[in-house]
């Protein structure tokens, strides 16, 4: 058995409640383990100086202060549940009114949208179909030849040359 | 040497000398309405008690205060009081439990701010008998006292518990696991833990030349 397994045993063989087979386990072990011989020596010496804790008698006031305090609960009834929250209704409207003002915040405030890949993804395609029209315009006008052809754009064209 | 009636719940009335009725019958009167049951437990478990307590937080008043709502708390629950364990079980477990608490709750600290003046007041609880030693020897006793005194406050308060019923009351593993809400394995393995920190704190004590007085 080994050194930690054997520590019940020592343990019970300390307290002097070993049983006969705790105490063979204990001194076979002891006997071949010079490390276990020694702690169960040393523990021996503790346990036998707890003796010396000092202790100390009740005062002679204990009793009647215990009388004093059973007649004081006889008189005044135990508290019941709910006697808590009636002694401390000042606490208790604070606490019911900061649920109140919570529950209308939640209730009224927008609900948060959280940025999601996909989200993300799905507005682009959208911001894309938005502008189609545009773009169509767009195309159309610049490759509109009878547009290029009318005189303001050819004077447009002129006023243009010398900034190239 | 004084003696009482019990009334069980039978009606029967027996006759009984206080000192060697059980603890069970006794908090059986204390269910049937008799005060003087309540006193013979009182006078039975007091000292222990705050013994314990006082071990257990370090402070005289705080420990009488503790025994005292353990005792109420006894009392409080004598009309649902049923004998299905031992009572020393039953009272050291509430008591274990209000010194946990009163340990772990803020209260604590607060009394660490005066701890040097509630040290020189324990001081005088210290007082040994005089058993004709010079005043050398019994400085030497006193100061050995305080150092075993630190070692066991220096352990964790559920180790400090299991040591202070292990060693001081007579309860055997099965009733102090119970006192302490773990199994008994759990139990020895806390012991073993507790006992070997001692024995380490105190090699230097017991190796002291005031060993074996």
């Amino acid at each position: 058995m080994n050194c930690q397994r054997i520590e019940s045993a020592l343990l019970a063989v300390l307290d002097g409640r070993a049983t006969a087979a705790e105490k063979e386990q204990a001194a076979a072990h002891i006997a071949q383990c010079a490390d276990c011989a020694r702690r169960m020596e040393s523990l021996r010496d503790a346990w036998n100086a707890l003796d010396h804790l000092p202790a100390i008698e009740p005062s002679p006031l204990f009793d009647a202060r215990l009388r004093a305090r059973l007649a004081e609960e006889a008189v005044a009834p135990r508290p019941r549940w709910f006697a808590w929250p009636l002694a401390h209704l000042r606490l208790v409207a604070l606490a019911a009114g900061l649920v109140a003002v919570t529950a209308v915040w939640l209730s009224v405030r927008p609900a948060a949208v959280l940025p999601t890949p996909a989200r993300e993804q799905s507005q682009q395609d959208f911001a894309v179909v938005k502008n189609l029209p545009i773009l169509e315009n767009y195309d159309v006008l610049s490759n509109f030849d009878a547009l290029t052809a009318l005189p303001g754009a050819q004077q447009d064209a002129s006023q243009a040359q010398p900034m190239e | 040497m004084s003696e009482l009636q019990l009334s069980t719940t039978a009606g029967v009335l027996y006759t009984l000398d206080r000192m060697t009725t059980s603890d069970v019958e006794l908090m059986l009167g204390v269910k049937a309405g008799d005060d003087a049951c309540f006193e013979a437990l009182l006078a039975r478990y007091r000292t222990p008690l705050v013994v314990f307590l006082y071990r257990m937080v370090r402070d005289r008043a705080a420990a009488e205060d503790l025994a005292q709502e353990a005792f109420l708390r006894v009392f409080r629950a004598r009309a649902s009081y049923a004998p299905d364990a031992k009572f020393t079980t039953w009272l050291f477990r509430i008591a274990a439990n209000l010194a946990l608490n009163w340990l772990r709750d803020g209260r604590r600290r607060a009394q660490e701010l005066s701890l040097d003046r509630a040290e020189e007041d324990e001081r005088p609880a210290l007082d040994l008998p005089d058993t004709g030693a010079t005043i050398e020897q019994r400085m030497l006793e006193r100061e050995r006292a305080l150092r075993i005194r630190e070692a066991v406050a220096a352990l964790p308060e559920k180790q400090r518990a299991a040591v202070l019923l292990h060693k001081y009351q007579d309860l055997d593993y099965g009733e102090i696991a119970r006192i302490l809400g773990c199994s008994q394995s759990a139990l020895k393995s806390l012991l073993f833990r507790a006992y070997e920190t001692l024995r380490v704190r105190l090699s230097a004590e017991v190796a002291a030349p005031g060993k074996g007085r």
